[in-house]
């Protein structure tokens, strides 16, 4: 890839690796390249890393470490969840809404293949899901719901404490995608109730390809990969000892910086709204009144998202689109069709993060601005 | 209509009609050649040249239906 300057504006897709949690990896990809599993003592240091690891991610999610498993990702975590939420009871109704990841969905679509009664909530406006929509839906043959903490399009914040406890009323497992919460947000795991959490890294300032899945002791748990007796026999495969350690260190870090953080976006937000606002630019905030800061979800009405994304692109300022094009037509994103959005195919996500400054909000606004405001850019001169 | 570039009248690739559908949207009236367009947004050729590339990698639909299109209004002299 060119050296080119760039302004990076989609930290709900992924972040840039902190650079501390660069530095704790390197030891494990270089000489301490020991196997976990190996009974020699250099096996033990990285089987020891792992363990601090699992201890330091546990402690911040106010979890036990034998209830923290690693995965390969958020997606293996929302898999392993919901097929452990359905194996566990004889139980048929699987809940959760259609503004949750493909990853849920998926899962979900399969489980249902599987002779599994899979419910769908309507969410709200926001993309938040509300606590009368899972009452009207809830049974006595519930198995699981699986619900996500902060809607990974517009940063909508659902109230898992509630729903969490409405679910406990008809004795169903209850599991959070909070994919785009952790490191962002404070969570408890027990204060929230809750039997299930996953999480993702590289959302957070650590690697790709890892994360992690919180399972409530006391769970009956099922392994989705046959092998080795690692992941307390949840999950076999040599672990991946750099991007755990790397893993636990960005999260150590984002939630020792997470007020700071919340200031510093809080008011890149503001300034780029209220540039936005003294451009004159026509725009709807959406996801709500209870939203993570941070993820700004934006429609221009009578816009095309792509054109948008693709212009700034060729400025080297990157964002991303609630649609992707399909031929001629668009294909807005599940999210964005479930919560109803009309002007959907003219929503884009601007995504804030650590490295963003005040400078890149500006610059962003005023390029927004002047593609939105150009009405002589469909003409010709 | 939109076999020729609105600017300099040359004949338009299907890539031209794409590139201009990506950056001006799907319901521009006004085609324009590559090189054109630039111009018209002021930014470097080469990235446009680049993102034409990534589209196709990306398996992007529309070049197809822009080479028929093209081909279909060559036939009947549009």
């Amino acid at each position: 890839m060119e050296n080119k300057p760039f302004i990076y504006l989609d930290n709900a897709a992924t972040t840039p690796i902190r650079s501390e949690a660069l530095e704790a990896m390197m030891p494990y990809l270089s000489h301490a390249f020991a196997n976990p599993s190996s009974s020699h003592s250099f096996g033990y240091e990285a089987k020891r890393a792992i363990n601090n690891a699992r201890e330091t991610i546990a402690e911040i999610i106010g979890a036990e470490p034998c209830e923290v498993y690693f995965t390969s990702g958020g997606t293996e975590a929302n898999n392993t969840a919901l097929c452990i939420g359905a194996a566990a009871s004889d139980k048929k109704r699987i809940i959760t809404s259609s503004a949750e990841h493909k990853s849920v969905l998926k899962t979900v679509e399969s489980l249902g293949e599987k002779g599994r009664d899979c419910v769908y909530l309507t969410p709200e406006s926001s993309a938040a899901i509300s606590i009368r929509a899972l009452e009207e839906k809830l049974a006595d043959d519930t198995a699981l719901v699986s619900l996500m903490q902060v809607n990974n399009e517009t940063g909508a914040l659902s109230p898992i404490k509630e729903l969490c406890a409405k679910a406990k009323n008809v004795g169903a497992l209850f599991h959070t995608d909070s994919i785009q919460a952790v490191g962002h947000i404070p969570i408890n795991v027990k204060e929230l109730g809750i039997d299930m959490l996953s999480s993702s890294a590289h959302k957070f300032g650590g690697p790709k390809g890892v994360g992690f899945l919180y399972i409530k002791k006391g769970t009956p748990v099922t392994p989705l990969i046959f092998g080795g007796g690692q992941e307390m026999g949840v999950r076999a495969g040599t672990e991946n000892v750099a991007a755990i350690v790397g893993m636990s260190r960005a999260l150590k870090i984002a939630t020792s910086n997470m007020n700071e953080e919340l200031i510093h976006q809080e008011k890149l937000e503001k300034t780029f709204l209220s540039m936005l606002n003294k451009e004159k630019v026509a725009y709807t905030l959406n996801g709500g009144e209870e939203r993570r800061c941070g993820i700004i979800s934006i429609s221009f009405e009578k816009e095309n998202a792509e054109r948008i994304m693709n212009r700034l692109d060729l400025m080297g300022i990157y964002i991303s689109t609630g649609a992707a094009c399909d031929s001629r037509k668009f294909e807005v994103s599940h999210v964005l069709r479930s919560i109803g959005k009309e002007k959907a195919h003219g929503t884009v996500r601007i995504s804030l993060g650590t490295e963003t400054t005040e400078s890149d909000v500006k610059t962003a606004a005023l390029a927004i601005s002047k593609i939105v405001n150009d009405n002589h850019i469909h003409t010709h001169n | 209509m939109g076999r020729k570039c609105v600017v300099c009248e040359k004949y338009l690739t299907p890539e031209d009609r794409v590139i201009t559908k990506k950056i001006l949207g799907f319901d521009t009236q006004f085609f324009y050649c590559t090189d054109c367009l630039s111009t018209h947004i002021d930014c470097n050729v080469t990235d446009l040249y680049l993102k034409i590339e990534q589209l196709k990698q990306e398996g992007c639909f529309c070049f197809e239906e822009e080479r028929a299109y093209l081909l279909e209004a060559a036939m009947y002299g549009e």
